[in-house]
């Protein structure tokens, strides 16, 4: 039994990094134990194998891309510069100011603050001043006597101040206890002025009230339902559960075509793991030669898959299949499974590519037209279009019973349209294979996409 | 540090980038062999060769001298690396011989023997597929120890580990390769081919 210290004893004879004790010990071990032999064997022909893969030299316009990338550099400053002083925003930068001393410093906020305060009051007493002039005032004001004299008689010393287009205007009658008050002379609170004259404000005619009681009754608004469904969505990783497998099979058994999106991180592994899968579940997949190397190219990120001849139980096998495949793997390839059914857009964007409408919503023929066509009366002759289905299905294509096929071709659509791949031996095979569809079957488009694409 | 590339460092940081120019003529398909098989993309692998370069010129006034050059120059890659497959998530199988498990025609390298190259290709294959399951760590190790050749030391330096973790993640590293590689050997299945 080797131990894990044996183990790792062995390695580091692997990878000759032993010391003159640990060489020893390492002899002796591989003399008396055929398992490490086995073991020592194996680890030193993996190393073998690593040191023998050739060396990949580099492209030859590589350097000349270095030193291009280099000599577009601009002068990289050196740790020890400094940077340029900030334009008179820094504190020392600031002229000094005579300040008190334990005056604390004034934030910026401040002279903002005493400017908008004078802008305050001198609107404000712009509006009492401007306020004094409405015409009761006015009249009660002008020509009165000046300021400590109580007749009331214009005094001829303040005449001067007067202007001269100012003719005196009859006052109101006023108490002698008042102050002379003049046009130009800022009311003091404390000074009674009089009654001012009361405006009736005129409120507006009031707007129609819509009540519920007696209003008409507003025209019948129609409003389209709409039946939101919650797409299905899982973790591959969960498929290895059976409730899993069970309630994707249950979502896919609608009357209706699906699309199912499986989210990766690694398209091409995940195109290998696809196929592990499809195999596993006896699933015919012809993958398109072209998909397969613009994928390891980088060219294309996505792939679909469109198969029409599996059971939604089938195809929630299949992805338990590829759970099976992804679960072999580290780190895991599949993250996510989105499932909901087809849109015309999908439809649209699978005639795109196929050059042809495969069909996606296509029903099968009717269960009691197939009853009728399976078993025909044997006493009627038989009719020349049942002849001709004979020998059709006969000389058709290598459709063997039981047979699965899918097809997997480039899914760029991302990038506003479909690429047409009509052209393709395995996409022209699939459909000389795919045969009629069965009344269980359902239509499923699977797209293998990055998580952000 | 070998005198020649110290001199040529100097004329660097003298202002001379053509000095910088014969450093990257020395080392640059050392650095190429190591990121390929770590990124498995030849447009990655020469991006990261031309990110690590253009990385220690911009660093060079920091290089002290106490190591090799080139060690510092694979420190620098390596990071490189880890950094752009962060973003990039992905690691591409690497096929670029092509399709068909032929040559790839974009690299007839004096490096890759053809006749050779042929007859290894299904092992090749094999082992490329198993090195891209490779945890990065376990990949790192032994892409420097076994393709690379390098001492515990060197690694350690590189990677900027101790020299027992270097140990122990390479013990860890062979035995996973050997678990990935194990399927293959006894998969006689003659359907792995695909359907086309």
């Amino acid at each position: 039994m080797i131990t894990d210290d044996l183990l790792q004893l062995i390695t580091a004879g692997i990878d000759g990094e032993l010391t003159p004790l640990e060489s020893r010990r390492l002899s002796r071990l591989l003399n008396s134990s055929a398992e490490a032999r086995a073991i020592h064997s194996k680890l030193q022909a993996d190393r073998n194998k690593l040191q023998a893969l050739p060396r990949i030299a580099p492209p030859p316009e590589l350097q000349s891309r270095v030193m291009a990338r280099i000599a577009s550099l601009t002068p990289v400053p050196s740790r020890l510069t400094k940077l340029p002083p900030r334009p008179n925003t820094s504190p020392k930068a600031e002229p000094a100011r005579k300040s008190l001393p334990f005056a604390p410093k004034s934030p910026r906020w401040v002279p903002v603050a005493i400017a908008a305060s004078l802008l305050l009051c001198v609107t404000t007493g712009s509006f009492l001043f401007f306020n004094q002039k409405n015409p009761q005032q006015t009249v009660r004001s002008t020509a009165r006597a000046p300021l400590g004299n109580h007749s009331g008689a214009s005094d001829p010393a303040w005449a001067k101040w007067l202007p001269a287009e100012s003719a005196p205007r009859p006052s109101a009658p006023i108490g002698r206890d008042l102050p002379p008050v003049f046009e130009h002379t800022i009311v003091r609170k404390d000074t009674p002025v009089g009654p001012a004259p009361v405006v009736i404000a005129i409120a507006p005619t009031p707007r129609a009230v819509y009540d519920i009681f007696t209003h008409q009754p507003l025209p019948e608004t129609h409003f389209e339902t709409v039946e939101v469904r919650i797409p299905f969505l899982k973790l591959v990783a969960d498929f290895d559960r059976e409730d899993t497998r069970e309630q994707l099979a249950k979502e896919l058994n609608q009357p209706t075509s699906y699309r199912i999106d499986l989210f990766t991180r690694n398209p091409v592994r995940a195109v290998e793991l696809f196929r592990e899968a499809s195999k596993a579940a006896g699933v015919n997949l012809l993958i398109d030669a072209n998909t397969l190397t613009q994928l390891q190219k980088r060219t294309a990120n996505a792939s679909v898959i469109y198969t029409e001849s599996l059971t939604a139980e089938e195809i929630a096998a299949l992805i338990g299949k590829l759970n099976a495949e992804d679960a072999k793997v580290s780190p895991h390839v599949f993250d996510m499974l989105h499932a909901l059914p087809a849109s015309p857009h999908d439809a649209s964007d699978l005639k795109g590519i196929f050059g042809i409408d495969p069909g996606l919503f296509k029903r099968p023929a009717d269960k009691v037209n197939e009853k009728s066509e399976r078993t025909p009366d044997p006493s009627k002759p038989l009719s020349a279009g049942t002849a001709d289905q004979i020998v059709k299905s006969v000389l058709s294509g290598p459709t063997k019973p039981g047979e699965k096929p899918a097809v997997l071709l480039m899914w760029n659509v991302a990038q506003g349209r479909p690429i047409p791949q009509a052209n393709s031996a395995e996409l022209k095979q699939f459909l000389a294979k795919r045969g009629d569809r069965k009344a269980n079957a359902v239509p499923v488009i699977i797209v293998i996409r990055p998580g952000n694409g | 540090m070998s005198d020649d590339d110290r001199q040529l460092i100097a004329e660097c940081l003298g202002g001379q980038r053509d000095a910088f120019g014969v450093l990257v003529t020395r080392y640059q398909a050392r650095l190429y062999n190591a990121a390929i098989r770590l990124v498995d993309n030849p447009e990655d692998a020469a991006d990261v060769v031309q990110d690590a370069f253009l990385n220690a010129f911009q660093s060079l006034h920091s290089f002290k001298g106490d190591a090799e050059f080139f060690t510092w120059l694979y420190r620098i890659a390596f990071n490189t690396a880890i950094s752009l497959k962060r973003k990039k998530r992905a690691a591409v199988s690497l096929d670029a011989v092509g399709p068909d498990g032929g040559i790839d025609p974009d690299d007839p390298s004096e490096y890759v023997k053809p006749g050779l190259a042929l007859e290894r290709s299904e092992d090749e294959r094999q082992l490329q597929d198993a090195m891209v399951r490779l945890s990065h760590e376990h990949r790192e190790v032994l892409v420097l120890k076994d393709i690379e050749g390098m001492r515990y030391e060197d690694i350690a330096e590189i990677l900027k580990v101790p020299i027992g973790t270097i140990r122990s993640r390479l013990h860890r590293a062979r035995l996973e390769l050997r678990e990935l590689l194990q399927p293959t050997e006894t998969d006689t299945d003659p359907e792995n081919e695909e359907h086309s």
